[in-house]
């Protein structure tokens, strides 16, 4: 491996100065569970300067404020899922972040490490989409915010310039009429990267129609997005399987509109649309 | 009535349990020494090439390099059984991940800098990456000097001119009236890919080539006489000049039996003059470079009468051995007089080949082929059942091997070659099978979503191993009575240790916390033991460390007797006292006779005690090449194993909701370290059986040579219950009766589940593994669909 500069820092402001610096010859450190991997790649394409941002106090946590839920991007995924702000207010994020990997790594990974890295499988930003986040960036030159599902431009590669350091992801409570489900398909029960995960939340007024659908599918599509088509056959309608299918079926469609198809695809089109049935069943209980 | 014992079969928590979790306990990659150098291999990105230039000069000139090597420098043959392989691939590679060339030196950072230096010309060459195409006789040979290699010629029959490196046959009875007499024939395909040993410690070796060709080699290896043995015979050293020390071992599963690294790290300490040198492979090496299981193609074609009874069986192997030979012909051996499992055959044949092809070589392996056979054998049992209308469990205990059977090399079976109805009873009872499930059953299940189904298979393996196999030991007392055992069998994960500690315990009466085993073995200063594979230690080795005993005891028995002036077998051995018999006031505490008798005038006699202890298999002999005739094995553990499953019908994911194994091991020698190997076996059994398995593209290039892409079961993949169950039936040579069952629990689980999830879904499944999308596509083109009900 190639020797690079190791930087440390305990302010947002001294991060964003040494970004300005480097630009794309440093690569931000937060859990460390997927860059120390890729240094150690073969051909991996090593920085100048890592810098560790972990040691940045004000960016970490999970509060609320003012119907907000305010998620700073040092959270780790075992913070997110003992969280019981979390647990109330989005209760598909936190079952995602359970099913990440195994505990040391939900111990080192971070909720923006996940969103930052941009993996297909990355498993909290489906549930994020879903919750409509937005995420807000800082550079030297001052911050901007956006929503989370228009951040990402394809698998790993996002909006953010190089001197971004993203410092708060937000998103709205989720009401007491809304219920959430998050399901993944892995290859194995633990530290499995999802082949294809399934966020979805559900609202339904006083006379149990539903008022509010959102489906984020992940693994599934060449980046994040609600599927609005199926979501919009659920509105006004009463749960029902036959509606639930129909909307599976849908969002299995919508996949094969952007994938084409693979010699994996005979297996996850009727699968995906089984995933989607089942989280929406998942936000109907009681 | 069985003995009462008050040590064996007890559950002696393990002697080595409380180093290894505090990390006490020292492996080859905690080891340094002076002046040691690390080394780093160069390995081929081509299945198949000749090597037409190698430039070594630019990393020979890095600052820190002490030496790089090549095949040019290294003219050596190696080999197991069959010497095929050289250190460095010379004039050409055969395999994705064949090292082609080495460094040493100062620093790991600057070997594994100087091997990007080394600059290699390739000419591709087609690749051999189909087991039948390589066994088809007009294929392009691998090897084309096959006919020159030296092999172990007794055991072995190499095809010149093809590319099989060994042919097993089995004939017994009339194969062909066998098929003219059946009601019905019955003929299958199936097929197991190759897979990683996974042990947790990686190879790794470290070798220091001193003055006068005094060699010393510290390695993670299963046998530190084999290393030492095949070390001295490529190199043409005398035995007494190299020194092999085996440290704590993270693992082997058979894949550090032989030898590996040690010869290519010895041959760069000699280039340095001298100086220590250390290889560890990484993980990607240890799946890409050093060996895996062997991939299997195998037709059974079996006659089957009306009534249930199997007269003629007929099975083709199609071994893919990889590169190089290795374990592969013997696995190839060991699976062909196994190949027709616990069953009496009126009339057999078997052919079991192994054909070089251009992927990673295979070794040996838990289970030794037998993993793979029994997929095939009892998936294949079932289907016969089900053709006939018989329930699987009956037609198997129709035809499964009882005392007095022939078995295919001519063997007749005696009263304690072990029960296997015992086992599948055992086991079948277990999960409380009552018959196959209908279809209209299994239709009405499917409307929930979840269908429940149960399955079994048995298994039966003998050790493979030379006629001559033996073991020894040296047991030697101290100065307070306590005890050290000097054994080179190894304790590499196995936890054969603990036992070994418990059989001193209870034949010298000594309590277990005076008695040391040994773990760091040495071939300077431990006797003789062939290998530690094939399940073979506790009762082998066993009977060794009972035989020291004794030795031992008589010993004490001839001072003892002086001093009583009465006969040494006047005594018995008790609370570390040898006692007189008839007169317990007579006695002598262990300490007292542990370096020499002292009477009260100063005289002494007798000395340090020391006890000697050798086994043998007795009446063992090679097959014949022709009809396969003769007796291989030591003796057979019986086994099986019965699954409950439950699939998710919508998307293939099953869930093993119970296993239930029964295993015929003769006697418990500890409980809990049994246990520990049946839970083991079973989860390693399970990965090959759901998840794992080697992927190649089509120029030859493995694909998945990661964690990553090469799954293993987790924590969370573990059967929901496990039950094992020990029958007892002894065997007259293991020591106290005890059978090997090491890699038995391994074995079988994979058609448990194959046919646990016939039960289910009806589907038939002969490939290995059986992942989620397979199942549901089988399901799928059985055309059972399932329509959900409610919400």
């Amino acid at each position: 491996m190639k020797p690079f500069e190791y930087i440390s820092t305990k302010s947002i402001n001294e991060a964003t100065q040494v970004l300005s610096e480097y630009k794309q010859d440093a690569r931000v450190l937060a859990g460390g569970t997927d860059v120390l991997i890729e240094l150690r790649r073969p051909h991996a394409k090593i920085p100048k300067a890592i810098l560790d941002i972990s040691y940045i106090e004000s960016l970490n946590g999970i509060s609320e404020s003012d119907g907000l839920i305010i998620l700073k991007p040092l959270s780790t995924h075992t913070q997110i899922l003992k969280s019981d702000l979390v647990r109330k207010y989005a209760q598909l994020l936190g079952i995602a972040a359970s099913q990440i990997g195994a505990p040391q790594i939900r111990n080192r990974g971070t909720v923006g490490g996940n969103v930052m890295n941009a993996a297909t499988c990355a498993d909290t930003v489906p549930p994020l989409i879903a919750l409509d986040a937005e995420i807000t960036l800082r550079s030297n030159g001052g911050s901007r915010t956006m929503k989370l599902v228009d951040f990402f431009i394809k698998p790993y590669k996002t909006k953010a310039e190089s001197d971004d350091v993203l410092i708060e992801i937000t998103f709205p409570k989720l009401p007491s009429n809304a219920q959430s489900a998050f399901i993944k398909l892995g290859r194995r029960n633990a530290l499995s990267i999802s082949r294809l995960s399934v966020a979805a939340i559900l609202m339904q007024d006083k006379k149990g129609l539903i008022s509010e659908a959102r489906i984020v599918p992940g693994a599934a599509l060449p980046t994040w997005m609600r599927v609005k088509e199926a979501e919009e056959m659920l509105i006004g309608e009463k749960p029902s399987l036959k509606l639930f299918t129909a909307a599976g079926q849908k969002v299995s469609e919508v996949m094969i509109s952007y994938t084409g198809r693979r010699w994996s695809t005979e297996y996850k089109e009727p699968v995906i649309g089984v995933l989607v049935r089942r989280a929406l069943e998942g936000c109907v209980k009681d | 009535m069985s003995k009462e014992y008050k040590y064996i079969g007890k559950g002696v928590p393990r002697i080595d349990a409380d180093l290894k979790v505090t990390g006490q306990a020292t492996y080859v990659g905690d080891m340094s020494f002076p002046g040691m150098l690390h080394a780093k291999m160069l390995i081929s990105p081509h299945a198949h090439a000749k090597i037409k230039k190698i430039d070594t000069s630019k990393a020979k000139a890095l600052d820190g390099v002490a030496a790089a090597l090549t095949g040019e420098d290294l003219d050596y043959q190696v080999g197991l059984y069959m010497v095929d392989k050289t250190i460095l691939a010379r004039e050409k590679v055969r395999y994705h991940g064949e090292p082609v060339a080495a460094v040493a030196a100062e620093t790991l950072e600057i070997a594994e800098k100087a091997v990007k230096l080394i600059e290699v010309e390739y000419e591709e060459l087609k690749p051999l990456l189909d087991v039948e195409e390589a066994f088809n006789e007009k294929a392009n040979l691998i090897h084309p000097n096959l006919g020159s290699y030296s092999h172990v010629q007794t055991a072995f029959f190499p095809k010149p001119g093809t590319n099989i490196c060994h042919h097993s046959k089995i004939r017994r009875g009339d194969i062909d009236k066998g098929f003219q007499e059946a009601d019905v024939i019955v003929e299958r395909e199936y097929n197991n890919p190759s897979v990683q040993h996974v042990p947790m410690e990686t190879h790794g070796a470290i070798v220091q080539w001193g003055i006068g060709d005094r060699v010393t080699i510290w390695t993670s290896a299963q046998s530190p006489f084999t290393v030492r043995n095949l070390f001295c015979h490529t190199f043409k050293l005398s035995h007494h000049q190299v020194r092999v020390i085996v440290p704590y071992v993270g693992g082997g599963f058979g894949g550090k039996a032989g030898i590996h690294l040690e010869p290519l790290v010895g041959c760069l300490s000699r280039a340095t003059g001298g100086r220590p040198v250390k290889l560890i492979a990484t993980r990607k090496e240890e799946y890409n470079t050093l060996p895996c299981r062997c991939g299997l193609k195998y037709k059974i074609k079996t006659g089957l009468m009306k009534d249930g009874k199997i007269v003629a069986q007929k099975l083709t192997l199609l071994w893919s051995a990889g590169a190089y030979a290795d374990y592969a012909v013997n696995v190839t051996r060991a699976s062909g007089y196994s190949a027709g499992g616990p069953y009496f055959y009126p009339n057999i044949s078997t052919d079991s080949y192994t054909v070089y092809t251009n992927m990673v070589f295979g070794t040996a392996y838990r289970g030794f082929g037998h993993v793979e056979l029994f997929w095939g054998l009892e998936r294949h049992m079932d289907y016969c059942a089900r053709e006939l209308g018989i329930d699987p469990y009956e037609f198997r205990m129709k035809n499964l091997l009882k005392p007095g059977d022939i078995t295919p090399t001519g063997e007749k079976l005696k009263d304690d070659s072990g029960d296997i109805r015992k086992c599948l009873n055992a086991a079948a009872k277990e999960i409380g099978w009552d018959g196959v499930k209908s279809e209209q059953q299994r239709i009405k299940e499917m409307q929930s979503g979840k269908v429940r189904g149960k399955g079994f298979a048995v298994l039966h393996k003998a050790p493979a191993m030379p006629t001559n196999t033996s073991s020894s030991c040296v047991i030697k007392m101290n100065e307070n009575g306590s005890v050290i055992l000097n054994i080179s069998a190894t304790d590499y994960g196995n936890g054969t240790y603990t036992p070994m500690a418990q059989i001193i315990a209870e034949e010298m009466d000594i309590p277990l916390d005076k008695i040391h085993v040994a773990y760091e073995t040495d071939t300077d200063r431990d006797p003789y033991d062939w290998q530690t594979v094939a399940s073979r230690f506790a009762p082998m080795g066993g009977r060794a460390v009972i035989n020291a005993c004794n030795d031992l005891k008589r010993k004490m028995s001839e001072v003892a007797a002086k001093v009583f002036e009465c006969s040494p077998d006047d005594f018995i051995f008790q609370d570390e006292k040898i006692i007189h018999k008839s007169d317990p006031q007579k006695f002598i505490y262990y300490d007292k006779l542990a370096t020499g008798y002292v009477y009260p005038n100063g005289n002494a006699i007798g000395g340090p005690l020391i006890g000697v202890g050798v086994y043998m298999a007795e009446g063992l002999t090679h097959l014949d090449k022709e009809t396969g005739q003769g007796l291989p094995a030591f003796n057979w553990t019986y086994g099986a194993h019965a699954i409950e499953v439950e699939v998710d019908v919508e998307t293939g994911e099953f869930t093993i909701l119970k296993i239930a194994s029964a295993l015929d091991v003769g006697k418990v020698l500890n409980y809990e370290s049994l246990k520990g190997q049946v839970i083991g076996g079973i989860i390693q059994g399970l990965g090959t059986a759901i998840c794992e398995r080697y992927v190649y593209d089509n120029k030859g290039r493995l694909l998945n040579n990661s964690f990553t892409d090469n799954k293993i079961p987790t924590a969370k993949d573990i059967p929901l219950e496990i039950v094992p169950i020990f029958i007892e039936t002894p065997h007259d040579e293991g020591a106290y009766g005890a059978r090997g069952a090491a890699e038995h629990p391994m074995i079988s689980v994979a058609p448990a589940i194959g046919n646990a999830l016939r039960d289910a879904l009806g589907i038939e499944l002969t490939e290995m593994p059986i992942r989620a999308e397979d199942v549901w596509k089988a399901l799928k083109e059985k055309e059972l669909v399932f329509e959900p009900a409610t919400v």
